[in-house]
């Protein structure tokens, strides 16, 4: 784990992973939230849910690629 | 000389062919993922051919591959993940030579259209939800809860847990194609102003391609690499229910 090259790897994929990670979730937790609220017709609160939680995924996400560096 | 730098995404399809009223049409991607396995196996088929003590170069590069490929495995997955290492290295040579060969001009890269790693994305995605509930039953729905946590805090978790599932295909499909579409799109705005500029200061751009195209080269090896690690890691989540993988961290 210490060895050169080995922590260069791992710093480099961390670095790639994190950005998209955190985007991704948003836009499934806003996209769930707006085709519920299209189905159900409750526009304004189910969209602000998904959101929410997509955000909250995505922080945990990042949380947990760091914590396993 | 083209002006829409996004010109070289575009696919037009050579002649219409269909088959039962599919349309199977060839254009330049099918044919460069032709080329991508015909190259790959043939390049692998050579380096295994004759296995010598003392190996050639390109058996001593095939040897060096399959170790970094199955240290990937036993770093992620344990001991556990070795039956999957044939998928695992296909997928990771298949892409790897996709972008490598998709950086000689004139070529396509097949990874810059979001069909093909959607289509990658789903599939390592549907494989390991498979693997999961036929390693565990109904017992890896457990995946959604996260260790550790509260009975109260259960309403909250397993819907935050639930999206960050679903987006796992997405960044795995988004990662890989933005990557090798914003690079290749770099690159043709830097070549259109390196061509439209005069040549006292037309030099500039074209210097920019160079370095870029060096940089491009990383960046399709790194690509191939994290989305064959993610791969790894998303099936090491369905074989170690909870991360309790020997060795891995």
């Amino acid at each position: 784990m210490t060895d050169e090259p080995d922590a260069f790897r791992k710093g480099l994929s961390f670095a790639v992973r994190i950005g998209v990670e955190l985007v991704a979730s948003l836009i499934v937790g806003g996209g769930l939230g707006y085709w519920a609220d299209t189905y159900f017709g409750t526009t304004p609160v189910l969209i602000s849910i998904g959101l929410f939680l997509g955000m909250s995924a995505g922080l945990l996400n990042v949380y947990r690629t760091v914590s396993r560096l | 000389m083209e002006s829409n730098p996004l010109h070289p995404f575009e696919l037009h399809p050579y002649g219409t062919l269909s088959l039962f009223g599919i349309d199977i049409s060839l254009n330049k991607a099918v044919v460069m993922m032709w080329v991508v396995i015909a190259l790959a196996s043939w390049l692998l088929y050579r380096a295994g051919r004759e296995r010598r003590l003392i190996p050639t170069r390109l058996q001593s590069l095939a040897e060096l591959l399959v170790e970094f490929i199955k240290g990937m495995i036993l770093d992620t997955m344990g001991e556990k993940g070795l039956r999957f290492f044939p998928f695992i290295a296909t997928l990771f040579l298949f892409i790897l030579f996709c972008n490598l060969l998709g950086l000689i001009p004139g070529s396509y890269t097949v990874t810059s259209q979001i069909v093909v790693t959607a289509a990658f994305a789903l599939f390592v995605y549907a494989m390991s939800l498979v693997v999961g509930f036929a390693l565990h039953g109904f017992r890896f729905l457990g995946i959604l809860v996260p260790g550790g946590t509260p009975v109260l805090l259960l309403p909250l978790m397993v819907p935050i847990e639930i999206v960050s599932q679903l987006a796992r295909p997405l960044s795995l499909a988004v990662r890989l194609f933005a990557n090798m579409t914003a690079g290749h799109t770099i690159l043709a705005v830097l070549f259109g102003m390196a061509l439209s500029l005069p040549l006292w200061i037309g030099w500039a751009p074209f210097v920019f391609t160079i370095a870029i195209n060096g940089l491009e080269v990383m960046i399709a090896v790194i690509q191939a690499y994290i989305f064959t690690i993610l791969t790894c890691v998303y099936l090491g989540d369905a074989i170690n229910l909870h991360g309790h993988a020997e060795g891995a961290h």
